[in-house]
């Protein structure tokens, strides 16, 4: 991991950066409370961040997903975190008609059984979210890779925080969203990463220019929701909001 | 003029203010003669110097070594009346003569600045320091292999000093640029791409049909190596500059692909240079869109430096964008939309990166400077440096090189785009201090 800190005294605004984390990078922008605890906060959260890369980085061959798919553990040696993980993967897979499937077949070729790109993040975010809340934070900005974006509370300089979602391929603005007490999640397609979404049911790799997006106030759902809606097609989207009536799942052709 | 001696530090680098301070002088060790204590050094002595070619560029550095203290300019040579007389208007006390070889026989000339068409760059150098005196020539050093060669062994013969313009080599922005990327700013140097683009004829106006060659010299092979020779020879040192070395081979292709006006160098030139090691010079220039403009970008494992804009790109930055937007956003007290656009899939179009201050703000170069000082392209400063070493007689260090190792390149290349093949740097060219 390599990791930066900048501080704008007016409003004690703390923006944490580090790269390498779960793959990606992240970003944390506390603002409001005393510098040494927004401090302490970007500290805990790379902290939880580091851990849960060990967790379930499926390219790290020490992580403990690693174990699991090359059959050193099984299912029933797995520490909480990644216990909890599989649980809920499941549940989503039975609540998403099989759309989210982290034991998707054709995934890999002769691939690891657990693949948890499209959960890892929104479960890290999950139980940022929370560290945060419970320590009292009352604005907040959190982005994981620029796929999974949280907003507590509101921008220093307006009500809320606000995010323009622009197509990958253009440019163009496709959504503003407001964040606050909300997660952003999106997934898609595009030049260089197509066919990174597998449609669970057939095995068949998404090459479609498509962006999903999902927002919810669970940033695990988000995610799961916006890997789900990847393989979905129209009914299968109407499908999906049915049965996650909080959730925002939005699709676009781009 | 004055000799007044703050003026004089004007010339001077303020190597403390640089950022590399004094370890610049190691990777740029020719800057020694524009230090405090070669300025201190000259005392209140004066170069007598003697223009030879004062069309455009001469009349350029005429203006340049009217505001140096230790300058005089004593002497005036073109073969054009028209701009001889534009020259004297400038300098009405200089002697004027029309052959240069009559200006070379007066003893009272210690330093001559070539100005003309790159043709007679080589016998007029040659003349110049058999007849004894320093030379300041313009570049591109020679028109051929053979004749860049004569200048260098009659350099290494004499005990004349010998620059050539080639102003990067003394503009700060260029010098902290490539001491940050030696130190490692951008990672690894992986390749550079360089190229000097224009919608322009090149041309100028001839009063009559007859002075059209002599006038318009760039455009013809007799006299001039087009593109190469004029514009991505300054680019090509400041490559080897920055790699520590030049490279072994290259291929071209070249045309006129838009300017079919008569004229007979190349209006677009595309040359790939490589180096020992494989990295690769991708070079590039046309006159008939500007739209790339002129750049010289260094390719680092973690980022890109533009020495010409003085900026470098992180390869992390643009992921990054919107958080930079958001922090911007913040300290201005402004509330707006983050910009996302999802995750790490964004494709590979060429991404916004957010562009960072290369060299420092505070260009190292003294403050009170005169109107021309004040365009720090480093033409100045080179000027500077050799009227100061036609007063101590001390070589700036690697300048003959510098000059003779991208004028090389520029004609390997020419050679490679006119004979559409490889070719490689021949031994017999090769000379002890180009490392390869
Ligand atoms: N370093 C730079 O950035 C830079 C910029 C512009 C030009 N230059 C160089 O300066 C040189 C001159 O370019 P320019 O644009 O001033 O050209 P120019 O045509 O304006 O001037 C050349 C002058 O040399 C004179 N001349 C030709 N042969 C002569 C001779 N035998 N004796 C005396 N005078 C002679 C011509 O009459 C003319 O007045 C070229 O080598 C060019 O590459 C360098």
């Amino acid at each position: 991991m390599e990791g930066s800190v900048e501080y704008i005294e007016q409003g004690s605004v703390l923006h944490g950066s580090a790269t390498g984390l779960m793959g990606t990078r992240l970003d944390l922008l506390v603002c409001r409370l005393p510098r040494e605890k927004e401090q302490a906060l970007w500290e805990r959260l790379t902290a939880l961040a580091r851990r849960l890369d060990a967790v379930f980085n499926r390219f790290n061959p020490d992580s403990e997903l690693s174990a699991l798919n090359e059959g050193y553990i099984s299912e029933d040696q797995t520490g909480p975190e990644l216990t909890e993980a599989l649980a809920l993967a499941e549940s989503y897979r039975e609540r998403t008609g099989g759309l989210f499937d982290i034991t998707a077949p054709g995934r890999f070729l002769n691939g690891p059984r657990y693949d948890f790109g499209g959960f890892a993040k929104g479960y890290f975010v999950r139980l940022a979210q929370e560290i945060l809340l419970a320590e009292g934070v009352g604005s907040a900005y959190l982005d994981f890779g620029g796929s999974t974006i949280l907003g507590i509370g509101n921008h220093p300089a307006g009500p809320a925080w606000r995010v323009s979602l622009l197509s990958p391929r253009t440019g163009i603005r496709l959504a503003e969203v407001e964040l606050s007490g909300r997660t952003l999640s999106t997934s898609g397609n595009t030049v260089r990463y197509s066919g990174h979404v597998v449609d669970p049911r057939t095995g068949e790799r998404n090459c479609r220019p498509v962006l999903t997006t999902a927002l919810s106030a669970d940033p695990l759902e988000a995610e799961v929701l916006s890997t789900a809606a990847m393989s979905a097609g129209p009914e299968d989207l109407e499908a999906l909001r049915r049965a996650f009536p909080q959730t925002d799942i939005n699709h676009y052709e781009i | 003029m004055n000799d007044n001696s703050m003026d004089r530090r004007t010339f001077c680098l303020d190597m403390g203010r640089l950022v590399g301070g004094l370890a610049v002088l190691s990777s740029a060790p020719w800057l020694h003669g524009c230090t405090e204590e070669s300025i201190a050094g000259i005392g209140k002595e004066v170069a007598r110097i003697g223009m030879i070619g004062v069309g455009s560029r001469g009349q350029y550095h005429m203006h340049n070594l009217q505001g140096i203290p230790h300058a005089r300019i004593v002497a005036l040579c073109d073969t054009y009346p028209v701009n001889l007389e534009a020259a004297h208007a400038l300098c009405p006390d200089a002697k004027t003569y029309s052959d240069y070889r009559a200006l070379l026989e007066d003893p009272e000339i210690d330093g001559v600045v070539i100005s003309t068409p790159l043709y007679n760059h080589a016998v007029i150098t040659l003349d110049a320091m058999a007849a004894g005196k320093h030379v300041f020539c313009e570049k591109s050093m020679a028109l051929t292999m053979d004749e860049c060669k004569s200048v260098y062994d009659a350099y290494m013969a004499s005990d004349r000093v010998l620059f050539y313009g080639m102003q990067r080599m003394y503009d700060p922005k260029y010098i902290e640029g490539v001491q940050r990327i030696r130190e490692g700013l951008i990672g690894d140097v992986v390749g550079m791409r360089c190229h000097w683009f224009r919608n322009a004829d090149w041309r100028r106006p001839v009063p009559s049909p007859e002075l059209e060659q002599s006038i318009n010299w760039r455009l013809y092979r007799a006299y001039s190596g087009g593109l190469m020779t004029e514009l991505a020879t300054h680019q090509l040192e400041v490559c080897n500059w920055v790699a520590g070395k030049v490279p072994v081979e290259c291929v071209g292709m070249g045309d006129i692909v838009y300017w079919k006006d008569g004229r007979e160098v190349y209006d677009s030139v595309n040359v790939t240079y490589r180096y020992s090691d494989g990295r690769k010079i991708c070079y590039e220039s046309l006159i008939s869109n500007k739209y790339n403009g002129l750049e010289e970008q260094v390719l680092g494992k973690k980022g890109t430096a533009d020495l010409s804009k003085s900026f470098y790109y992180l390869e992390d930055d643009n992921e990054i964008s919107g958080m930079r937007h958001l922090m911007d956003d913040i300290r201005k007290g402004v509330f707006a939309a983050v910009p996302s656009a999802g995750p790490s899939w964004r494709p590979e179009y060429k991404g916004e990166y957010v562009p960072h201050q290369l060299a420092s703000e505070v260009l190292g170069v003294n403050a009170g400077q005169s109107m021309v000082s004040a365009m720090h392209d480093g033409s100045d400063l080179a000027m500077s440096a050799f009227c100061t070493s036609c007063i101590n007689g001390e070589r700036a260090a690697n300048i003959v090189e510098e000059a003779y190792s991208s004028t090389m390149l520029c004609l390997l290349g020419n050679q490679a785009m006119d004979e559409g093949r490889l070719v490689r740097f021949p031994e017999e060219y090769k000379i002890p201090y180009l490392k390869f």
